[in-house]
């Protein structure tokens, strides 16, 4: 006001200019749009070589070559290392899966408004892009030759790759020519080819001197017996061949393998397993999945803590500096137990029989309370076993003795349950057993290990377990 | 002179003040879209509303695959639709939880502070305390400046321009709302 009072006709030309040079200022800032974390931190891939594998069914014809040339208009930017390689054709579905794995695939998607979705995971803490999917919603027509009734899909892909690189969409009036404007309709493709801002954009993300766009192609000269989940080049052992036109030369490349080590990998609920990442290599990062439907860890040899019981399938994936990923699976690799009952277990003609196989393979590992268990609730078998084995029953009056206050509770408890922690035990000694007997014995073992769970749970939920 | 030493003081004011309301301007992510016009989500929607984001958090889906985020918005005014209650929880898709981030290209997140004005309708999957979802995804949001303006954006539409208000004066965006909203009833 005190301004407007001493010259308004001055202070309005002032604000004017002020406006028209901040207008500019802005126009310039928002020429593209970079997608950011929580924090504020640029949402970007750590690598510059980033694969996707391709997934035409359901899409129009042409769509592999639409969606290749997309992705090499961003790898052509010049002054940009990214690169988009094109890591063959697959039928994954899996959009949306945090495996490390980027795919494009077409397919239904839910919200019906969606032409084109992309899900990308990232570390929260630094922003580095983890994985990306792209699917085209096939509830639209799509054709790859901009037919006007159609949605191109090469346009919509670049538009889409565009959000893979980390830019985001504009929508000022002056960015209408630009791939990423955020409007498109049916039959443009003006979207194929980038605009000087979209080129701006992927080079502040892509185009700092620590990086160079390569030329070189890259020969596998020899090959690993390890799942490899990128075809981008690999090397497995010491020797790749590269060349470029004209030259050819021989280089080493640093030793990679994946492999790891859990510990404990048995046990009882909650289970707390230390993993020890023994991987080598040039390692950019690790993807754990412990099997049990909880988050991927990122750490270098996280401790996991198991909740539920059960097998459960380890798998780490390690993705190197290049993008290459390797990866090491352990089926059925951590057993979960509950703490349970055992007591009630011997209820069957089976159940004996898989005791006596156990005594019989591993005498001298029979603890107290599988004796004590067969001495309460089925003496003649056990009288027949002692029969089979007089050695046996001196150890067994010294263990029912030593633990007289068990078999107290065991009687107050109708007989039918024993004290926590011996039920631990006995389910360790079958656990040890199960680790050394052979297939059919770890298979018995596993059925009475099952059932006295399931027991556990009716006596849990209040059901008689007798 | 002291005149003098108050006009550059008042003009980096308001400068500044330029600078703060560009800067307001709410981020915009990605996705492409076919877009709704103002009368179609109004139409689309069980529940529009206007308040403010109090609360938001990240969590992981049951299978552990997927994270979604729960925001809670106060309400200011309920445009269509009947509440008794004084907030609502809405759940979309994306976030950050236990350091690992998942960004959805067409959802615009709640943030919290945020004046929105929301096109609902409530959660499919049946829950205990009722949820509602964002009609559209970012198209059902806007964001609300302090000068009373409504934008939306982190979506790619289907050349819909013309028929959509991508930036608008809240007042206007309110009647053209009530204007379909009564057409409809």
């Amino acid at each position: 006001m005190t301004l407007a009072k001493d010259n308004p006709l001055r202070s309005l030309i002032l604000y004017i200019i002020t406006a028209i040079l901040l207008n500019l200022f802005y126009t310039h800032a928002n020429a593209y749009s970079i997608d950011r974390t929580s924090t504020g931190k640029e949402i970007k891939w750590w690598t510059v070589n980033v694969p996707y594998a391709i997934n035409t069914a359901g899409g129009p014809d042409g769509s592999l070559l639409a969606t290749q040339t997309a992705m090499q208009t961003w790898t052509d930017v010049p002054g940009s290392a990214l690169n988009f390689l094109f890591d063959g054709a697959t039928p994954s579905t899996a959009w949306g899966a945090n495996d490390g794995s980027n795919i494009v695939c077409f397919g239904l998607i839910d919200e019906q408004s969606v032409l084109a979705e992309t899900l990308t995971w990232y570390n929260a803490d630094t922003g580095e892009m983890l994985d990306s999917d792209l699917k085209f919603n096939t509830e639209y027509s799509w054709s790859t030759d901009g037919s006007a009734e159609y949605f191109d899909v090469q346009n919509v892909a670049t538009h889409e790759f565009g959000h893979s690189a980390g830019l985001a969409d504009l929508y000022a009036d002056s960015d209408a020519e630009k791939t990423m404007y955020g409007y498109s309709s049916k039959g443009e493709t003006k979207q194929r080819t980038l605009d000087q801002d979209d080129i701006n954009g992927v080079i502040s993300l892509y185009g700092n001197g620590d990086i160079t766009t390569s030329t070189t192609t890259t020969t596998i000269v020899t090959t690993t017996t390890t799942r490899i989940t990128s075809t981008i080049p690999v090397y497995p052992t010491t020797t790749v061949t590269t060349s470029t036109p004209g030259t050819s030369t021989t280089s080493s490349i640093p030793y990679r393998e994946v492999a790891f080590t859990g510990e404990p990998v048995s046990g009882y609920l909650p289970l707390e397993v230390t993993f020890t990442n023994l991987s080598q290599g040039d390692i950019k990062y690790q993807l754990w999945d412990f099997g049990d439907g909880s988050t991927i860890s990122v750490d270098q040899s996280p401790t996991h803590t198991y909740t539920k019981r059960g097998t459960f399938t380890v798998t780490l994936t390690v993705v190197f500096t290049d993008g290459t990923t390797l990866e090491e699976t352990k089926k059925d690799y951590i057993s979960v137990l509950y703490q349970c009952l055992f007591a009630s277990y011997l209820n069957s003609q089976q159940d004996i029989d898989v005791l006596r196989k156990l005594r019989n393979s591993f005498l001298d590992n029979i603890s107290w309370l599988n004796l004590f268990a067969l001495y309460y609730k089925h003496t003649s078998e056990v009288s027949s076993i002692l029969k089979e084995h007089p050695e046996l029953q001196d150890e067994l009056r010294r263990l029912v003795s030593d633990n007289k206050q068990v078999l107290e509770e065991l009687i107050i408890l109708g007989k039918t349950t024993l004290r926590a922690d011996g039920l631990e035990e006995i389910v360790s000694f079958l656990m040890q057993l199960r680790e050394r007997g052979n297939a059919s014995l770890q298979y018995d073992v596993d059925s009475v290990i099952r059932r006295i769970e399931d027991r556990y749970l009716l006596y849990k939920l209040g059901v008689s377990v007798n | 002179m002291k005149l003098n030493k108050q006009k550059p003081m008042q003009r980096l004011v308001l400068i500044l003040a330029i600078v703060f309301f560009t800067a307001c301007i709410p981020c915009r992510s990605s996705a492409m879209m076919a877009t709704l016009s103002t009368e179609n989500i109004t139409k689309a929607s069980d529940v529009i509303i206007t308040g403010d984001v109090i609360n938001s958090k990240s969590f992981w889906s049951a299978d552990k695959k997927f994270i979604y985020t729960l925001a809670t918005v106060a309400l200011r005014e309920v445009i269509k639709g009947r509440l008794l209650q004084d907030s609502l929880t809405i759940v979309y898709e994306g976030g950050e939880v236990d350091g690992i981030g998942l960004k959805v290209s067409d959802v615009a997140p709640l943030t919290m502070g945020e004046t929105v004005l929301l096109f609902l309708f409530p959660e499919k999957i049946t829950t205990p305390a009722m949820r509602y979802t964002i009609v559209g995804k970012a198209q059902g949001k806007y964001s609300i400046d302090k000068n009373g303006m409504a934008r939306k954006g982190g979506y790619t539409g289907e050349d819909g321009k013309p028929a959509i208000d991508h930036s608008i004066p809240l007042h206007s965006l309110l009647d053209e709302i009530n204007k379909y909203d009564s057409g409809q009833r």
